[in-house]
């Protein structure tokens, strides 16, 4: 059960790696470099989220909760200590303390049932977050609506710094994903994503095993969140929304390819690329004002035909024989 | 004291929406074994159908039936488009139905913008009268009488009827139904187009409850609705009835203190009884 | 004598396991036909892939010469194949009438329902007792009684009882045995049995099965003869053997 074959993604790894540590060298910065910082954060934010969706098998539909808990806590870190050096550290340290007790909370009410659960209670959760973040009792940390704006540490001045800081925490992301999924705990979750009452029957604690999953995940996706906050010096009430965040990163990781890790990549070059590209667009209405109305067609239309994704399907078309045929989602009862 | 009362009953004609919407939800579930996230996109359609019709034709009662029949129209086309192709892979039904919800959710702002419209409570409907130092709207009794009405319509279907006798037994075991002659995939769509339509009317009803109708709509009711059937346990009728009043009262009365807490305060509430009965009031116990 | 069913070279296949290689017989009209065979021989997998539930790799199903052949199992059961499943074969939340008019059609026919419920009460005076309780409440073999009244009602054609007498106490066993016998004659059943001595009882014809395939099929008094066959394909002579060790 091999996923892409070593050849392969050694050299697709390899062209792009170099590509983005070369780009604002070759290119300059401005308005890519802080695309491409976008685009990075979300990567590893998609790949956060396949090693629930990919390699578990559960479905979160409130991932932003991580995502914008990550990016305000670091925020009001850096608001609150000036941008001092001191409070990045204890913002990104309190984030991940932060996230593991969410987590750990969510998956404790959620995943003793069934699967069907976990998706309804975090997409309630996030919405909590969501109100939470623009309510008017919070307004003295959050800045409600308006957002808030704040400064990083002196060494990340400079676009060039936080281009490669965003980069290298990417980098950093996959390497670990990588090597916890292919971990025997990943083989783990890989047993419990095919067949879920085998994982059972062989005496495998299944939803300790599935709230692992969640917690390296949600830490993962906070981190993202702090990284992306960093590179917009700016957050607002937008990082909890559900379908700005939550379902954004579901497309990403859908249209790239569910149980790749390295699809989620694609994906978020794809829909933060394009989004991007439209909101500068005025031409084609219909277009560029409702890019989510056909990134959810894509998406609806991938997971009825195409369910390995964009990636996936690449691979699979490339010749590859040890590609796993069959969809990629779990197949049991939730 | 006539705030309490006030609040009590506002929690009960709100309680009433909420289980229209619930109600759908968890039938569908019973039967199907889906979540529908999907539903919220259905109370959606509905009450920007229901909105539309009125302000065209002044017809309240057409207003009615056409956001019914919007739901149920949808539901449809989501059961048999897409749903029934990818049966037996619930995780794949799942992602399918919230696709739909974000397609269709986009989709009406194309014609109807992302911005509010408001919706006028009919004439006939719009009276209010006092009571000592309590209001009763005319409109929320009215509300609260559909809620009711819906309630009874549905333990008739369930209880009094060939369909509902199939419904009972499908939710029991959908293969052994086939043994007995009957084609389930087909109650299944009629099931779905039920609780579809239970959302148009929802939505219909919404409209002019709450004075507007926005594209956020469909989503904020549709988690009213997932806590309610969390809350009461998946699959159980009476289940959402108690959810749908227990909600409703909790957003009403915190709603009139904190607007802006009542979603934490359903959250809450669900997180309380899911920690002391993780299946839910009523729900079945089910290993993960 | 002419054949109701006929299966025909059938082979299925669950997930990557060919559960069946190749089963054909048929099954003649008004005869009880016994298929015989070990637990994993394929017997359940046989009817579970007649009654449409699976879909099968290669091979045909034909029911008075008209092929089943991707049929859904709901019109299989209309025209006329009633199956009595082997383990949840009643719904236990119902009450016994209403699992039994689930089987009639809708209240267009109402008097020729109400006929058949006479009928089954005067069949099975257990039911009767218990007419309005929920089908939980019946004792397992009242279960399998209210479970053979289910399809009866109906009115089919054949049926197709998948080992009814599991988990019975011998009484039991005995009185579905005297059930099965007034069926005899009348009905045409396809049987699967694990209990030899039911099998032999009310059986007229055999079908044995081993490993995903028929190997032999005949008159039931054939098998009663065959010891050979009892002993490979059944373990029959050496379970009577031990039983003989003093």
């Amino acid at each position: 059960m091999k996923t892409i074959p070593i050849r392969l993604r050694h050299i697709m790894l390899g062209l792009f790696s170099s590509l983005a540590l070369l780009w604002p060298l070759l290119f300059g910065t401005g308005g890519t470099t802080a695309t491409l910082e976008q685009v990075f954060a979300f990567a590893a934010f998609a790949m956060s989220y396949d090693l629930l969706i990919g390699y578990t098998g559960i479905i979160s539909f409130g991932h932003a909760m991580f995502f914008g808990t990550g990016a305000y806590v670091v925020a009001i870190a850096l608001a609150r200590g000036n941008g001092h050096t001191m409070s990045f550290l204890f913002g990104f340290g309190l984030a991940v303390v932060g996230a593991v007790v969410l987590s750990l909370l969510v998956a404790f009410i959620s995943l003793r049932i069934r699967n069907a659960y976990f998706a309804m209670i975090t997409l309630a959760v996030g919405q909590v977050f969501a109100v939470m973040a623009g309510s008017q009792g919070l307004r003295q940390w959050t800045h409600g609506n308006d957002g808030l704006t704040f400064s990083v540490p002196n060494w990340l001045n400079g676009d060039l710094t936080l281009y490669y800081l965003c980069l290298f925490f990417l980098f950093l992301t996959a390497v670990f994903l990588t090597r916890f999924v292919a971990s025997p705990v990943g083989q783990v979750l890989r047993g419990i994503r095919e067949n879920e009452s085998r994982a059972v029957g062989l005496g495998l604690g299944v939803v300790q095993f599935k709230t692992l999953a969640f917690v390296v995940s949600g830490v993962t996706a906070t981190l993202a969140g702090g990284v992306y906050a960093l590179a917009q010096s700016f957050v607002s009430t937008g990082v909890y929304d559900v379908s700005g965040i939550s379902l954004n990163v579901l497309l990403m990781v859908v249209i790239g390819g569910v149980g790749t890790l390295y699809g989620g990549v694609l994906g978020a070059a794809v829909l933060v690329g394009v989004q991007n590209l439209f909101s500068n667009w005025s031409g084609w209405p219909i277009l560029t004002q409702h890019e989510m109305l056909w990134f959810g067609i894509l998406y609806i239309l991938i997971v009825r035909f195409l369910p390995q994704g964009i990636l996936g399907s690449v691979v699979a078309r490339g010749g590859v024989v040890s590609w796993r045929a069959l969809p990629r989602f779990k197949k049991s009862q939730t | 004291m006539s705030v309490v009362v006030t609040l009590i009953f506002n929690g009960l004609a709100n309680g009433a929406l909420y289980f229209l919407m619930s109600a759908g939800l968890t039938l569908i579930f019973g039967l199907l074994r889906v979540i529908n996230f999907a539903h919220g996109v259905f109370y959606l359609w509905g009450a920007y159908a229901g909105v539309f019709l009125y302000n065209e034709f002044h017809n309240f009662l057409l207003a009615i039936l056409g956001g019914v029949i919007t739901g149920a129209a949808l539901g449809l086309l989501t059961e048999r488009g897409l749903m029934a192709k990818v049966y037996q892979d619930p995780t794949r039904q799942l992602l399918l139905t919230m696709g739909v919800l974000l397609v269709l959710t986009e989709l009406l702002k194309i014609p109807f913008g992302r911005d509010p419209a408001g919706a006028t409570i009919p004439s006939m409907l719009a009276k209010s009268w006092l009571l000592g130092h309590f209001v009763l709207v005319e409109y929320q009794v009215f509300t609260l009488g559909m809620g009711i009405l819906v309630y009874v319509g549905l333990l008739l279907l369930l209880h009094r009827t060939r369909l509902g006798l199939v419904i009972r037994a499908g939710v029991a075991n959908p293969d052994l139904v086939l043994a007995r002659g009957v084609p389930i995939r087909r109650i299944f769509t009629a099931m779905f187009m039920l609780g579809a339509g239970l959302a148009g009317l929802a939505g219909a009803l919404a409209g002019p409850y709450y004075g507007s109708v926005t594209p956020d709509m469909g989503m904020n009711m549709q988690l009213n609705a997932f806590i309610i059937v969390v809350l009461g346990g998946l699959g159980s009728l009476n289940g959402s009835v108690l959810g749908s009043l227990l909600i409703g009262v909790a957003t009403a009365v915190v709603g009139y203190y904190a607007p802006s807490l009542a979603v934490l305060a359903a959250v809450l509430v669900m997180a309380m009884v899911l920690v002391v009965r993780p299946a839910g009031l009523f729900g079945e116990k089910e290993v993960a | 004598m002419e054949n109701l069913l006929e299966v025909d070279s059938l082979a299925t296949d669950i997930g990557q396991f060919h559960i069946l290689t190749g089963v054909s017989f048929t099954v003649p009209e008004q005869q009880i036909t016994v298929l015989l065979g070990r637990n994993g021989a394929g017997k359940t997998t046989t009817l579970r892939t007649m009654m449409g539930y699976l879909p099968p790799r290669s091979g045909q199903v034909r029911l008075r010469g008209e092929s089943l052949q991707s049929v859904p199992t709901w019109q299989i059961v209309r025209k006329g194949v009633g199956y009595v499943p082997e383990d949840a074969n009643i719904f236990a939340n119902l009450s016994v009438a209403e699992n039994l008019s689930l089987s009639l059609p809708g209240r267009h026919h109402r008097n020729s329902s109400n006929l058949a419920l006479t009928q089954v009460q005067e069949q099975f005076p257990d039911l009767r007792e218990h007419w309005q309780k929920p089908a939980g409440v019946l004792s397992g073999g009242q279960r399998q009684m209210l479970a053979i009244a289910c399809v009866l009602v109906g009115g089919p054609a054949v049926m197709l009882i998948d080992e009814p007498s599991k988990g019975l106490s011998p009484l039991f066993v005995e009185r579905l045995g005297d059930v099965l016998l007034t069926l005899q004659g009348s009905t045409t059943i396809l049987l699967v049995e694990q209990n030899f001595y039911l099998a032999s009882r009310v059986g007229q014809q055999y079908v044995l099965m081993d490993d995903g395939k028929t190997v032999a099929a005949g008159p039931m008094h054939e098998l009663l003869a065959a010891l050979d066959l009892q002993q490979r394909y059944l373990g029959i002579r050496i379970l009577s053997e031990e039983m003989n060790i003093p």
